[in-house]
């Protein structure tokens, strides 16, 4: 099985001007945690996280800290948030963005995901334009699926 | 080959089949194959269609909304995987249409919930991510209504840039978003929506006569073929050589089981231009074809290409003009 059999065809994506505010919304109402960035020609630029956006409005030393206990009110994140909701969201985006393509074994999908840490990974074409995301359960149910299709009747 | 299909306004269409169904009573369903819940949207369909009539894969573009939107959304991603989705997911919620349906009694109960309100900012994103999709697409197929907050010339504003891209445009409207779409940008495929009016480009349509000009007309514009649905069984259509007239002979048609036969039309035209061969007259008789096939059923269905290709039997053509 390749990542074209399981990967989910859905190109929802943003531009790299736009600003973060509208990034938080879209990925409210998209149910996502993060989108490709495109150039007009669908190229991808870079990968947008709610993750980049928590770690610009959270101090980093918080990280250290390993609870937000400390906090002593949520002034500073209201502050921080207020302060960058404007800017483009090219300022916090990932710019090298690992992808897989449609022919390209399940096996080595998961291994990106495992070896960066990813949640999903985008998908592109032969040009290298994005054609679709892939997840980890994604890449789960296929492999369920191909030792059924092996192994109809038990272990493999 | 790179199929776009915008449908700014989809539905989700939930049948509920109910024998004796009785106002103020409890009715149980137990199968669930009698609760549907079906994608809708002109767009939306002519993808499904065209998924269902070969196997072609399309890129479906538009708005989705709330709690609606996801079901519409996730229902093409399960039964529909070579369609790729590419809508803007916002707050307000999509159109849902329910119809009970009753076969005892034959009765239809209807319940349509409005659409959503669009945000500029969700049109503008909207704009852009279709400029950027036509950029790798031949054919844009733009289909239907559109919610509130969508100015109507947009069909103009989007063949457009599909046809900057070298896309060949397929519009199927009505009312003011058609005249507009015509007047500003003409599309290369026309085909007024006529299901509950008989005006095209402002005026309505009586006589013969009035049909051939609003035809010509359209091809004035600059459209390569537009066709016309006149009577239950003809269709007129304009090509730049000529007028034809379209008849479905020797076969009876079900008035009730004309729920997207526009849609099947379209769909059956761009499988012929693409997959078999370009000739206008040709395409129009088989998305005709394809229309009188799809009556055999009652949903909105795509027939088999060996269903179209019986009908097309029956399917009359002679030169008016």
């Amino acid at each position: 099985m390749k990542v074209g059999d399981i990967m989910i065809k859905d190109i929802s994506a943003v531009f790299e001007d736009e600003n973060v505010e509208r990034f938080i919304r879209l990925c409210a109402n998209h149910i996502r945690t993060g989108m490709p960035v495109l150039d007009e020609e669908m190229h991808i630029l870079g990968y947008i996280s709610e993750n980049d956006i928590v770690n610009a409005v959270i101090p980093s030393y918080f990280g250290m800290l390993q609870s937000a206990s400390f906090i002593p009110d949520t002034n500073q994140l209201k502050k921080k948030l207020y302060q960058i909701k404007n800017e483009p969201i090219s300022k916090y985006m990932a710019k090298s963005v690992i992808t897989v393509k449609e022919d390209d074994t399940l096996l080595h999908a998961s291994d990106l995901l495992i070896r960066h840490k990813f949640f999903s990974l985008c998908v592109v074409d032969s040009e290298n334009r994005l054609s679709g995301i892939v997840n980890r359960s994604r890449i789960l149910l296929g492999v369920l699926k191909e030792l059924e299709e092996e192994n109809p009747e038990g272990e493999p | 080959m790179g199929i776009l299909t915008v449908t700014l306004n989809p539905a989700l269409d939930r049948e509920v089949i109910i024998p004796n169904f009785t106002v103020n009573e409890l009715h149980r369903v137990f199968d669930k194959k009698k609760l549907i819940n079906d994608p809708g949207g002109k767009g939306i369909n002519v993808s499904t269609m065209l998924s269902k009539l070969n196997n072609t894969s399309s890129i479906a573009m538009g708005f989705l909304g709330g709690y609606t939107g996801r079901i519409i959304a996730e229902e093409l991603r399960r039964r529909f995987p070579n369609i790729t989705l590419n809508f803007i997911h916002i707050t307000s919620e999509s159109r849902e249409n329910l119809s009970i349906l009753d076969e005892v009694n034959h009765y239809i109960t209807e319940i349509n919930a409005p659409g959503p309100a669009i945000e500029e900012a969700d049109l503008m994103h909207f704009m852009r991510l279709f400029k950027t999709v036509v950029s790798r697409t031949k054919t844009t197929v733009i289909s239907g209504s559109v919610p509130l907050g969508i100015p109507l010339d947009i069909y103009a504003d989007l063949t457009k840039i599909a046809q900057n891209n070298n896309n060949k445009v397929f519009v199927e409207a009505r009312g003011q978003l058609l005249t507009n779409v015509v007047k500003k940008n003409c599309p290369d495929v026309v085909r007024p929506d006529m299901r509950s009016t008989n005006k095209v480009m402002g005026k309505e349509l009586n006589t013969l006569n009035d049909y051939i000009e609003a035809g010509k007309e359209i091809i004035s514009y600059g459209a390569e073929l537009v066709v016309i649905s006149y009577k239950m069984k003809s269709d007129i259509i304009f090509t730049r050589d000529g007028v034809r007239l379209l008849t479905i002979m020797d076969e009876e048609l079900d008035e009730s089981h004309l729920m997207g036969t526009g849609d099947a039309y379209v769909t059956a035209m761009i499988h012929h231009y693409y997959e078999i061969e370009k000739d206008l007259v040709k395409t129009a008789e088989f998305g005709m074809a394809a229309a009188l096939a799809k009556t055999k059923y009652l949903k909105k269905e795509m027939p088999p290409l060996s269903e179209i290709n019986e009908a097309i039997q029956h399917i009359k053509t002679e030169k008016m003009d």
